[in-house]
Parts: structure tokens; C-alpha cells; sequence
């Protein structure tokens, strides 16, 4: 049986074990390169950056690591926050550009496939996508997600209405919004 | 009618395919800071070998370190004093050492 993520967790902090550590990042590496991805609009080398930076941060910080939330949630956080800081240090606007990404409402008439949600869900502001990428790709409840993000549940609530409410807009051929 | 939402649903729903690892962990553990040393190890060590050692030196420089002492000194001191006296000075240099690069690592 492998070890649980506490057990590897435990030989990194007791001995700084690196296979230990290895294995964390093997585990998880997918899930957040993914996530960052998701965020970053799927700019795959700045994604892979930010993944590298988000376990290094985990691993200088897994000390502070208390298990009281599950480690994927205590990792989704860092990555997200890895990536906002990003994103405010690089001084683009994270506003969705009609010139470069074009319009996805017109693409679609009533089938809706998997690529069409991918482009539509690009458009969302970042915390939006965060919010559905960690609901609905890694299974995480709304409770966990506002522990991941550290944000109200209303909020995380109220994002994943939204958002529905948008990419159905989109997605359906309904009228353009401008993204907040 | 819910058949456009019920697709949109189903997409978001869809699994997203796993990224294989390539070089990506390796990566990751090649841009980790350097590997903490064993403090426990090294202050057992250290303590064990000033140990022997100031044993050593206190078993070979004890007569001549007596002479030297009861030629200078107007009181008699006791060898096994000496060698007390020896012995903990041997063992407590290094002893401060270990906690002095202790603390300057936190």
C-alpha cells in the first residue's frame, strides 16, 4: 500500500526526506500543473513554472503544515496565491481580450462539447476559474474550496452561479458581457 | 429546456487527462535548497569524540601538567582536580560550539 500524503509528509519534516518529498510531488504535479493552467489560460510553460514554484513553497513551508485540512487543499492554496502574485507582478490585465482569444458564443450552437466549456471557462475572471476548475476537475467540495482559497462559502457559492449563468450565456449563443 | 445545460454539465464535469511527469518532479527537487544537516547526528558526535578526546589528552598530559601546576603554585592541587579541570574544558569548547552553530541556523 503507498503511504498516505500525512506519512510522506511526516519523513520529509522528521529527516527531510527528499524520495519522501519526490513521491508528494509525483502524486500531485498533475492535478496543480492543471489547475495552473486552468488559471493561466492555458500557458503551459508559465503553468509548469508556477507548479515548480508552488512545491518549493511547499516544501519550505511544510513545517507550518498542521493536517488539520487535507494536504491538496493546503497545496490548491499555495498555488493560487503563487499564481495571483504572479499575476501582479506581471502588470497585464487579467480581463478576457475578444482580439485574442475571438468569441466562443458563435462557434456553438446547441452542442456543447468539452473544448467549447475549455475556451468559455478561459473567459471567466481568475477566482471564478478557480472555483470551477477545483468544483468540478478535482471533485472538492464548496467547503474545501473556500478553505483552498480562502474565502467565504457565499462567495464560492455565488461564483459557481455566475459562472454557470455566463458560460450558459456564452455557450448558447446568448448576448456578450464584459467580464468583471 | 435544460438539454444546453445539461451538456454544459456534462463538459465541466468531463476528467481532465493527467500530465505525465517527464522531468517535472526532478525539476522541482534540483531547484530544493540544500539538504539540512543532521543536527542531532552531529552534536552526538561531537560530544563523543571531545569526550575520548579530552580523555585521551588528560590521561597523557596529566603527570606533566602536575609538575607544571605544583611548580607554579603555591597550593597543592589535587591530580584528579587537574584532571577534572582538563577534562571539562576539552568536553564544554565544543559543546558551546554545537549550540553557538545552532543557534545561528535558526
Amino acid at each position: 500500500m503507498s503511504d498516505s500524503d500525512t506519512a510522506l509528509v511526516a519523513r520529509v519534516i522528521a529527516s527531510d526526506d527528499r524520495g519522501a518529498f519526490e513521491l508528494l510531488v509525483r502524486r500531485h504535479q498533475s492535478a496543480v500543473r492543471n489547475f495552473l493552467r486552468r488559471l493561466a489560460r492555458n500557458d503551459v510553460e508559465r503553468a509548469n513554472d508556477l507548479a515548480q514554484e508552488t512545491f518549493i513553497k511547499m516544501y519550505q513551508g511544510l513545517h507550518t503544515y498542521r493536517g488539520s485540512a487535507k494536504l491538496t487543499t493546503w497545496l490548491f492554496r499555495i498555488a493560487y496565491h503563487t499564481f495571483l502574485n504572479d499575476q501582479r507582478g506581471r502588470q497585464a490585465t487579467d480581463e478576457f481580450s475578444e482580439d485574442e482569444h475571438g468569441s466562443v458564443a458563435d462557434t456553438t450552437a446547441h452542442t456543447t462539447d468539452t473544448l467549447d466549456v475549455d475556451r468559455a471557462l478561459e473567459r471567466l475572471p481568475v477566482r471564478q476559474r478557480a472555483v470551477f476548475d477545483l468544483h468540478y476537475k478535482k471533485g472538492m467540495t464548496h467547503s474545501e474550496i473556500a478553505e483552498a482559497l480562502e474565502l467565504p462559502l457565499g462567495t464560492i457559492k455565488s461564483d459557481l452561479v455566475r459562472g454557470h449563468e455566463k458560460l450558459k450565456e456564452w455557450l448558447t449563443g446568448g448576448t456578450h458581457e464584459q467580464t468583471a | 429546456m435544460s438539454k444546453p445545460h445539461d451538456s454544459i454539465e456534462a463538459a465541466l464535469r468531463a476528467s481532465e487527462p493527467p500530465l505525465a511527469d517527464d522531468e517535472f518532479s526532478a525539476n522541482v527537487l534540483a531547484r530544493l535548497p540544500p539538504r539540512r544537516r543532521s543536527t542531532n547526528a552531529a552534536r552526538k558526535w561531537t560530544m563523543a569524540g571531545s569526550a575520548a578526546l579530552g580523555s585521551a589528552l588528560t590521561l597523557a598530559l596529566a603527570g606533566p601538567l602536575e609538575a607544571v601546576v605544583a611548580s607554579i603554585s603555591p597550593w597543592s592541587i589535587p591530580p584528579a582536580v587537574l584532571s577534572t579541570v582538563a577534562v571539562l574544558t576539552v568536553v564544554a569548547l565544543p559543546a558551546l560550539l554545537v549550540l553557538y552553530t545552532e543557534r545561528t541556523d535558526r
